[in-house]
């Protein structure tokens, strides 16, 4: 414990943690309308095409400076975008062909470029690497306020464009019906794209910057259902993510950030799969316990009508039944009334008669629908009845029934039953 | 309501990478009026919204609203794109999603007013909708989302709306409950244009129609539309349709010529 007071005492520590606290949000929340855009793969390309203005930027400044190696890197990010822009429009190819084109070759250029800095003898010049895969615990409060005033102009522009990024994310041509220009406003969140990568590249890295971008949209998406609630929730997720990079980069300074961010990440992202209240395996896994209860139990009232419809019976002695329920089914239907228990006897009461009849019903409707409109086979129909007895709702039974027009018999010629 | 036609196209060529699929538009849809855009599939029905809509530009001719430039009285046209143009999983509930109607493209920085809600909730009421306000827009029906559009486009508070087939994916009592909005909005002087390809209700349903099919087989009102010369020309072939409408007309007693000299 001694030990980590030390590096909480280290006189950058604080200004880093905060630092790339607020950079990776601002980089998020632009992520998320991309992710959203589908354009996904847009912050791999720029991320990746930047590199030869990073390289560029350190030896036109001869040294790390982060503003020249900054506006290297906006430089080049924007030459990327409208290099991909230009070669998806000028030739057949598919935009993620040209991205493909544009990144491998600028990525390629950069690593020459590289391998010349570290060559060169220019002081700092194996700190370099730290731009590949981050190094937040090497940043200085001179880079950190470099990074966060293109934030703060990264967030600004945000805000005032907000509507008009939301718009056109969901629905681009009424956006621009109503008189929007969906145009300008793609090319400034492509500049956006640049700058939000561009503030990251020391603390996280150029090679998985996309993955902060995206990945935070992504957790977002399975917890949120609207953008605000994605925005908020992307960019505190990234924030989380990046400060736990920052501490381990301190600890362990050999090590460098950007990965240990992605596998925060990558460890919210598993996690959110399996708890998320949207689509959690959690939750589906639920649903489908419930739907089974709801087919044991509709299974179960059908086979007594089914017994009643044959003999008239109402009256069954429990051990005798050919399928036994089970006992959460049959809790289930005494609790509801659709059976009296008295002793080993259960008799099937009123409610659970028009139950049974209800679901017989909507199987029978089911398979003459099936029959006459899709001319399916008559031997055919029943295991899709089997299932959809249980979906089908009184709304779609009215339906059905209309739509049939108050049918009499099945394509087995088995009586439908209605109400009395 | 002065005479001038809420649309007018003239002399409108349209073509995708180079292969025209709309021929010389010419026509005027009145204002005040339901009017339907009628043709089979791939028959250039969106296209020509599109056109109209600007969304995209005509290798020769122009389209006139309101005897002006759209970009003049663009804020008067509200565009309702097909159901399916749009990713219904993306995030926004009900609400959002009408509140975009209020957006304003000139405007940086603008928000929402209490305003802008109050119109948003009236929009809900007329489309029946306002009780599902706060639900995610994946989870509404395919009748539902359409009203949810409409919503959006009735918070434009415009005079003309243009509608691409707004009764696709829509059940019997949704298609009535819209019906009866539009025939409402255009009973309070609006012009609705809507795109459609089930000629009998078509019939049913518009005022004024242009028959399309690449080129522009007939245009004016419904009765001098629905000869079965012109239905043959626009759907060619398809005689089942054919015979199903003509039992449809005889079965309206359709008068064939006399009615549709109250019209102009
Ligand atoms: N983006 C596109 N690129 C190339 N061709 C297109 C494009 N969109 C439509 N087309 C073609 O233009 C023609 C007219 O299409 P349009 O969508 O306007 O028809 P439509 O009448 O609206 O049909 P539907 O009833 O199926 O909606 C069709 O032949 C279609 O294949
Ligand atoms: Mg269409």
């Amino acid at each position: 414990m001694d030990s980590l007071w030390t590096y909480f005492n280290h006189p950058n520590f604080w200004w880093v943690l905060a630092g790339t606290t607020f950079l990776s949000a601002i980089s998020a929340l632009v992520g998320t309308f991309t992710y959203l855009q589908r354009k996904s793969l847009m912050g791999d390309a720029i991320a990746h095409g930047i590199l030869p203005g990073v390289a560029g930027g350190f030896l036109l400044a001869g040294e790390k400076n982060a503003l020249i190696i900054m506006i290297g890197a906006i430089v080049w990010g924007l030459l990327t975008v409208s290099s991909i822009d230009w070669i998806s429009r000028k030739t057949h190819l598919q935009n993620s062909t040209a991205m493909a084109v544009v990144l491998s070759a600028f990525f390629g250029l950069g690593m020459m470029l590289l391998t010349v800095v570290q060559t060169s003898g220019l002081p700092d010049a194996s700190g370099i690497n730290s731009f590949l895969f981050g190094q937040a615990a090497s940043m200085l409060p001179e880079d950190l306020l470099v990074y966060s005033v293109f934030a703060i102009v990264v967030a600004f522009v945000l805000a005032a464009i907000y509507p008009h990024l939301s718009i056109i994310s969901f629905d681009r041509a009424a956006a621009q019906s109503i008189g929007f220009n969906v145009r300008r406003i793609d090319a400034v969140l492509s500049i956006l794209v640049v700058a939000a990568t561009a503030i990251g590249i020391q603390s996280i890295g150029l090679i998985l910057m996309a993955a902060l971008l995206i990945t935070p949209a992504a957790i977002a998406r399975m917890w949120s259902s609207r953008l605000i609630g994605m925005l908020l929730f992307s960019g505190a997720i990234a924030a989380f993510a990046a400060g736990i990079g920052a501490v381990i980069s301190f600890t362990a300074p050999a090590m460098p950030t950007g990965p240990w961010i992605v596998l925060v990440l990558f460890i919210f992202t598993l996690i959110s799969m399996v708890i998320s209240p949207q689509r959690g395996l959690l939750k589906q896994f639920r649903q489908q316990k419930k739907n089974q209860n709801i087919i044991l139990r509709e299974n179960f009232i059908k086979r007594l009508y089914h017994q009643w419809e044959k003999s008239g019976q109402t009256t069954f002695i429990l051990n005798e039944l050919k399928d036994k329920p089970s006992k959460r089914t049959l809790r289930f239907a005494l609790q509801n009334d659709w059976i009296h228990q008295v002793g080993i006897t259960i008799h099937l009461s009123e409610k659970g008669l028009r139950e049974g009849r209800r679901i017989t019903r909507a199987h029978r409707l089911w398979e003459l629908y099936l029959s006459r409109t899709l001319r399916m086979r008559d031997d055919h129909v029943h295991p899709s009845a089997e299932v959809m007895e249980h979906l089908i709702g009184d709304d779609l039974e009215k339906e059905l029934l209309r739509t049939l027009g108050y049918p009499q018999t099945d394509p087995h010629q088995r009586d439908i039953p209605y109400e009395p | 309501m002065s005479n001038v036609p809420a649309i007018d196209i003239h002399n409108l060529t349209a073509s995708y990478e180079r292969k025209p699929v709309l021929w010389e538009i010419d026509c005027q849809f009145p204002q005040g009026k339901l009017i339907g855009i009628v043709g089979p599939n791939g028959s250039g029905k969106t296209t020509l919204l599109k056109n109209i809509m600007g969304l995209m530009k005509p290798d020769s001719g122009y389209v006139k609203i309101f005897g002006d430039k759209l970009n003049k009285v663009r804020h008067r046209v509200s565009y309702v794109p097909q159901r399916e143009s749009v990713d219904w999983d993306f995030p926004a509930d009900v609400m959002d999603v009408v509140l975009m109607g209020r957006y304003n493209p000139k405007k940086l920085f603008s928000r929402i007013t209490q305003e802008d809600r109050d119109i948003a909730i009236e929009a809900l009421k007329r489309v029946n909708m306002l009780e599902f306000s706060k639900r995610h827009i994946s989870q509404l029906s395919g009748g539902q989302q359409q009203r949810v559009f409409i919503a959006r486009s009735l918070a434009q508070q415009a005079d003309l709306y243009l509608m691409d087939e707004p009764f696709v994916g829509v059940d019997a009592a949704s298609e009535d409950a819209i019906l009866s909005l539009l025939t409402e909005m255009k009973n309070n002087g609006k012009t609705v244009v809507i795109v459609h390809h089930d000629l009998q209700t078509a019939y049913e349903y518009f005022d004024y129609i242009a028959l399309l099919n690449t080129r522009l087989v007939a245009c004016g009102p419904t009765e001098e539309v629905f000869t079965s010369e012109l239905l043959q020309e626009a759907y060619g072939g398809r005689l089942t349709v054919l015979s199903r409408i003509g039992e449809l007309i005889a079965k309206k007693d359709f008068p064939v010529r006399e009615k549709g000299q109250k019209d102009n």
